[in-house]
């Protein structure tokens, strides 16, 4: 194949292929359904300070 | 940790993570031969955006286990899952099926883009990134 068909080409591949794998990252990871909103349950203090202790007040 | 992690094993106080290892060595590979053009395509452009991309791969790969940042890992294992690809599937339209470089673009493809959902999908279905310490 001419080469500079060939480059075209894979570079399509490339772009493609990258884009797939990123978006499957997000449709089919474990927490693909639920991701915003446990986003949204995590406290900044948990990050902020590294502290990740079980809540168990309630119980 | 991610599912790339050895479990319970640290170096420098970082995560011990093979398969990056693995690829940080091959994409230092990649980058000296691309850019030499000591590959079986070397004079072509497509030689050198290999080596671009395997030079970003291993940038990344190493920052973001000296600083710590999940997020630029997984870029990394990005880049050199484009640059498998990308070399790949030139070597196959260049090359034709008979050649090395093809299955062993393929085989590299398929360990970068496998790290980098290990990576981006930890066990407990939190991304990593979200966190600062592990759940115990």
């Amino acid at each position: 194949m001419d080469p500079v068909l060939a480059q075209a080409l894979a570079g399509l591949i490339t772009a493609i292929s990258t884009a797939i794998l990123l978006w499957s990252a997000h449709r089919w990871g474990p927490n693909a359904h639920d991701n915003d909103s446990r986003r949204q349950e995590l406290p900044h203090d948990h990050a902020d300070h590294g502290n990740y202790e079980e809540d168990d007040s309630e119980t | 940790m991610t599912k790339g992690d050895l479990d319970g094993w640290t170096f420098w106080g970082r995560p011990v993570k093979p398969v990056g290892a693995a690829l940080v060595v091959l994409m230092m590979k990649d980058v000296v031969f691309n850019a030499t053009e000591n590959s079986p395509f070397g004079h072509l452009w497509v030689s050198h955006m290999v080596a671009l991309l395997a030079a970003v791969a291993l940038l990344l790969l190493l920052y973001s286990w000296v600083a710590k940042v999940q997020r630029v890992l997984e870029f990394g294992l990005m880049a050199a899952f484009a640059m498998y690809v990308l070399r790949g599937s030139f070597a196959l339209f260049y090359l034709g099926f008979g050649a090395e470089v093809v299955y062993a673009s393929i085989g590299g493809a398929i360990i970068a883009g496998g790290a980098y959902l290990l990576e981006a999908w930890d066990r407990l279905g939190v991304r990593v990134r979200d966190l600062t310490i592990e759940r115990h």
